[in-house]
């Protein structure tokens, strides 16, 4: 008997445990091997690994191949595998000893392998505990705390363990995930404004920042087919319960949204910007409350309180249907029919809602229309004074444009179905006075003559092609009957009927019509009687892209990502698709109506929602405007508001008329073979430059009240019900935009006698400049047709300061360029190009001259509003006008 | 495209100032532009509104926009070769084209004109003009010419396709230019005929270009030491 066997008096038998302990201690073997291993081979590891290779043949290849040789990967793809191909990765290494033995000295080759034999051993399995070369790299971000359980804790990412190129501009070409971050000099590096050391990934990114490989840092694919695409070559699965996932990199500018809250546009994130633009023209704060950007716009719709006058109970039935089959281009959206629950229950709502807005407004006195007009002379106008540059005119499509100029020509209805919709009376009194029908109109005031608005109305009612349906509206008794029990009753089994029909008809339909629009929101957007006090219906959104998921009800829809970003996107998309089948009564159905956005506007609009979120977290890092980015952004506010950019070209954008004015010079008779080159001569005037340009005080009362500038222009700088406080805003603006000071200006001391006045007088005069060949002088006017004259100088010296004037007379292209003003003094020959007998020929004398006689003009009484009546030409509108008012 | 070394460069550039040692040739194409249909009356300029220009000129000039010969042909049409030649760098003249102002009408009203090749503007009138270039390859430029100045030189440095040069005191005053990067170019006078000359063998595409109409395109063949014939018609 093997002495192992004895048991001694022993309870267990030694040979079996000494079998049990040599196994385990075999499996305890075998498990430290395993960590060992595992730890060698982290997914980290591994690409950095790579990164390492990578870095060598990048740095190592000769400068003028650098770009070629890190492109060449990329079009490859080594990650196809969901690793580096082995070709790939070995291939380089090999390739570059070679290049390396060719340029490098022997000594330094020596070093080289040295190094890597070093870095070989650092990286050894079990020596990799003292110094690897692979490590983890973190980030821990104080000021973007994340929410863990209640408490604060500073952020940590190490997304940059794997990401390794993110802040070396040389890996710009390199496959993902060592490609460099886009924009470095906005991004990440040091001396960028998001250095990343204080920014880190996931503020701006989302995600889990914690997380060491693909699908732990809780990457989001873009669309499906990323999806489908990760889910092979990553083994990726949406990590369930983490909240902070990663956005997907569409909508990567939401996050700008969460620190540049206060700015009213963000250069670069345009996507943000064209969603936060959407926002707002598509009224979206009529029902939601938004963020504080979105305050005070007024109702994005127009008042109903007159519809009766406007309009005929038809038209209002098919808009109310379906208002763009009646105008593509509308931003009213689609209420009936959205989910396809076309129904008879529409058809009565609509009706009810109808008889309601009709029965609520006044028709008021319907005028006559007081004189007729010449259609060819109207179309002319609406080319040229100026109307497009917030409508589209009849027969022009954009609506698939979307770009920020279609946006603009859409700030106003489009102008065509106008016969089917209204009275040429009507057409003509808004014209004249828009908001004499509505209090809170955008539409400006044009100052047309009478003439000039019948001629226009003659051409807007061109009976079109749409025609409106004489729907058959059914018997509002019935549709009473049908709806009101669902209003008004609060339980199935109670109808209202009874007393309801006890009522007067017309007290029906106001009950049950106000519960509609109630409903409906449409108080939101429109200023209808009788509803008045509504609230605003939609859930807030001022959070909504900081909603988990799980809060989110995606009701049937089970084909989209369990995201807050797929179901948001969904919804803006299909408002209703969210609806679960046994919603019948009105308050459990959803009520969103439907906007038709493009796929480009979803992602826009999706990506601007997904900004608006819980302030806190980044409370430390906000932008905090300066007093004149304030200034800025309250500026910014108002001209997209009054759609300032429809017409003049503003901090490099905008000028949205400035095709139909070349398709109107382009079409006319004489400069239509230059009618691009032309055109900006017959523009409304670029607005670079303004607050270094004019006084603001002038601007103050050109604002209040505009008067033609330049005589040439058929297109009218309209009159705006601007209060005090936006004209303020606007000067402020003008002058913060060019760091000029506010609101104190530098008057001119013009000399007005003496050898120094007289050199000035005699540039200015025939022999020598000519200026009165063009430019009005007071009473002076040029000869010719008012199309080739410039600006009044008795009425510019009150406008325009003494140093843009210096600067424009040395040359005015750059301030104003494609002007017709010519550079007298030309820069590449400015020694000669003066005169040689004034001032001794020197230019700079000669242009100290010119501009001080130039404010001596505009001593006399220079009012604003003084000048057009002593125009004399009868061509120009704008002389006109006074006498008509 | 990567420039060549500097060495390459200097030695085309040496290579192309001796147009010796370059072979020459003498293929050449002509030909005939006519305009097709009834011409548009051209109204006389009315030029009351200067009467320095006004008094230069017995009675009103005819507008130039297009100017017809016997048999319909038509002048001021631009003719170029726009593909086909040899990818080398042709020797820009030194003598300036000149481009006049006399009797506030810009004479010639079509022109070509080599990269880099100076263009002498002259100011005759006793009354002001400006210079207003409509490039968009080239910085555009809007000088004054007072009567004190009667003459600049500008260079344009890219060659362009034909952008307007007008003046903005006289609207009716507008002169046509096209900057080439190759002397193989033409503009028809009354006759309506053109040559581009010393052309080598090749197939080259030629365009005939009005300031107004859609521009044509023919294809022509040279072999040797010939002359082709492309004729153009035109019409509204």
């Amino acid at each position: 008997m093997h002495p192992f066997d004895k048991k001694d008096g022993r309870h267990y038998n030694v040979r079996r445990i000494n079998q049990w302990f040599a196994l385990s201690s075999l499996l305890l073997l075998g498990a430290v091997l395993w960590v060992v291993v595992a730890d060698h081979d982290r997914e980290w590891k591994r690409y950095q690994r790579v990164f390492q290779e990578l870095e060598r043949t990048t740095l190592n290849a000769p400068p003028a191949d650098a770009a070629a040789g890190s492109a060449e990967p990329q079009s490859e793809d080594p990650w196809e595998d969901g690793f580096w191909t082995e070709a790939s990765s070995e291939a380089e290494p090999a390739g570059s000893p070679a290049t390396m033995d060719a340029e490098a000295a022997p000594a330094e080759n020596h070093a080289r392998w040295s190094r890597r034999l070093a870095n070989l051993l650092r990286d050894l399995p079990l020596l990799d505990f003292a110094a690897p070369t692979r490590t983890l790299d973190q980030i821990v971000v104080y000021d973007l705390p994340q929410d863990m359980n209640f408490a604060q804790a500073p952020r940590v990412d190490r997304c940059t363990t794997c990401h390794q190129g993110i802040l070396r501009p040389e890996f710009v070409n390199a496959p993902q995930p060592f490609t460099t971050h886009p924009n470095l000099d906005l991004f990440l590096s040091s001396t960028s404004p998001h250095p990343l050391e204080q920014f880190g990934c996931t503020g701006c990114h989302g995600g889990r920042g914690r997380g060491t490989d693909f699908v732990s840092a809780a990457h989001t694919p873009a669309d499906a087919a990323q999806e489908a695409l990760w889910r092979t070559r990553y083994r990726w699965h949406p990590l369930e319960h983490e909240p902070g996932k990663m956005l997907p990199s569409p909508f990567a500018q939401a996050s700008c949204f969460s620190c540049h809250s206060d700015r009213q546009d963000l250069p670069g994130a345009e996507t943000l910007n064209q969603g936060l633009e959407l926002i707002e023209r598509a009224g979206c704060y009529g029902c939601h409350p938004l963020p504080a950007r979105f305050e005070d716009l007024g109702t994005p719709g127009p008042s109903l309180r007159h519809l009766a006058a406007k309009t005929t109970p038809d038209w209002v039935r098919q808009w109310l249907d379906d208002p763009h089959a009646i105008r593509p281009g509308t931003w009213m959206p689609q209420f009936f029919g959205v989910a396809g629950e076309r129904s008879a229950e529409s058809e009565a709502e609509i009706e009810i809602i109808t008889r309601y807005l009709f029965q609520r407004s006044a028709a008021g006195q319907r005028e006559p229309l007081p004189l007729s007009g010449d259609a060819v002379r109207g179309r002319e106008l609406l080319q040229t004074v100026g109307c497009l540059g917030c409508h589209i005119g009849p027969g022009e499509d954009l609506y698939d444009e979307l770009s920020a100029p279609a946006y603009q020509r859409r700030q106003g209805p489009e102008l065509a179905g106008l016969p089917e919709k209204t009275t040429a009376a009507w057409v003509f009194h808004w014209l004249k006075n828009p908001r004499a029908h509505d209090a809170g109109a955008k539409m400006p005031d044009l100052r047309l003559t009478d003439q000039e608005a019948a001629d226009l109305v003659a051409h807007l009612m061109q009976p079109g092609t749409k025609t409106i349906k004489t729907r058959n509206p059914g018997s509002i008794a019935a549709a009473l009957a049908l709806v009101a029990p669902e209003y008004l009753g609060t339980s199935p089994g109670r109808s209202p009927g009874p007393q309801l029909a006890a009522m007067p008809l017309e007290e029906q339909i106001d009950l049950v019509g106000a519960r509609l629009l109630r409903h409906y929101g449409c108080a939101g957007c429109h200023e209808i009687a009788g509803v008045e006090d509504a609230l605003r219906i939609g859930a807030e959104l001022t959070e909504v892209g900081g909603k988990s998921p799980h809060d989110l009800d995606f009701g049937p829809v089970d084909d989209i990502p369990h995201a807050t970003y797929a179901w948001l996107m969904r919804k803006v998309h299909a408002p209703r698709a969210f609806q679960r089948a046994g919603a019948v009564a009105p308050q459990q159905r959803l009520r969103m109506p439907h906007y038709r956005f493009s796929d480009e506007e979803l992602e826009a609009v999706t990506t601007a929602l997904l900004g608006f979120v819980d302030g806190h977290v980044t409370q430390k890092l906000h932008e905090e405007l300066g007093d004149g980015e304030q200034r800025i952004a309250a500026g910014r506010k108002l001209v997209r508001a009054h759609n300032c950019r429809g017409c003049h070209v503003m901090e490099a954008t905008g000028g949205a008329i400035r095709p139909t004015i070349v398709g109107w010079l382009a079409a006319s008779g004489d400069q239509a073979g230059d009618a691009h080159a032309i055109a900006g001569s017959f523009s409304p005037p670029n607005l670079i430059g303004e607050g270094k340009k004019v006084h603001a005080a002038w601007l103050f009362d050109y604002l209040g009240a505009p008067a033609p500038i330049r005589p040439w222009l058929k297109v009218r700088m309209p009159t705006y019900a601007l209060t005090v406080a936006e004209r303020n805003a606007l000067i402020a603006y003008f002058s913060a935009l060019d760091n000029e000071e506010f609101p104190f200006v530098a008057e001119a001391d013009a000399i007005d006698s003496g050898p120094f006045h007289e050199a000035g007088k005699k540039l200015f005069s025939v022999d020598y400049f000519d200026c009165g060949n063009c430019h009005i002088e007071g009473d002076k006017f040029p000869s010719g047709s008012p199309d080739r004259w410039a600006p009044d100088f008795a009425l510019s010296a009150r406008r325009l300061k003494p140093d843009w004037v210096r600067a424009w007379l040395y040359n005015p292209q750059p301030l104003l360029p494609g002007t017709k003003m010519p550079t007298y003094f030309d820069p590449q020959y400015f020694d000669e190009s003066g005169p040689d007998d004034i001032l001794d020929g020197d230019e700079h004398q000669q242009i100290e001259a010119l501009t001080n006689y130039f404010f001596t003009l505009g001593t006399g009484p220079a009012e604003v509003t003084s000048e057009p009546q002593a125009v004399p030409a009868p061509a120009e509108p704008e002389k006109t006008e006074k006498e008509d008012q | 495209m990567k420039k060549p070394p500097r060495i390459f460069r200097a030695a085309i550039i040496v290579m192309a100032a001796i147009p010796a040692a370059l072979p020459s040739y003498a293929g050449t194409i002509t030909g005939t532009i006519t305009f097709e249909g009834t011409p548009p009356p051209m109204k006389p300029l009315d030029m009351s509104e200067d009467a320095v220009c006004a008094g230069k000129h017995q009675q009103p000039p005819l507008d130039e926009t297009l100017v017809l010969g016997d048999g319909q042909t038509m002048g001021n049409v631009f003719v170029r070769v726009i593909s086909g030649l040899p990818d080398k760098e042709f020797p820009v003249p030194d003598e300036p084209v000149e481009l006049t102002q006399e009797g506030c009408i810009f004479s010639p009203r079509v022109f070509g004109i080599r990269a880099g090749q100076p263009l002498d503007i002259l100011n005759p009138d006793d009354t002001l003009h400006n210079v207003h270039t409509f490039a968009k390859e080239n910085e555009a430029f809007n000088i004054a010419m007072p009567k004190f100045r009667t003459k600049m030189t500008k260079v344009f440095d890219k060659a362009e396709d034909m952008f307007p040069i007008k003046c903005d005191v006289h609207p009716w005053m507008v002169a046509y230019c096209v900057v080439m990067d190759h002397p193989f170019f033409d503009v028809t006078a009354k006759d309506g005929t053109y040559t581009l000359e010393g052309l080598e063998p090749g197939t080259y595409e030629i365009e005939a270009r009005h300031e107004r109409m859609k521009p044509q395109t023919a294809t022509v063949t040279i072999e040797g030491d010939e002359t082709k014939t492309a004729d153009f018609t035109f019409s509204r």
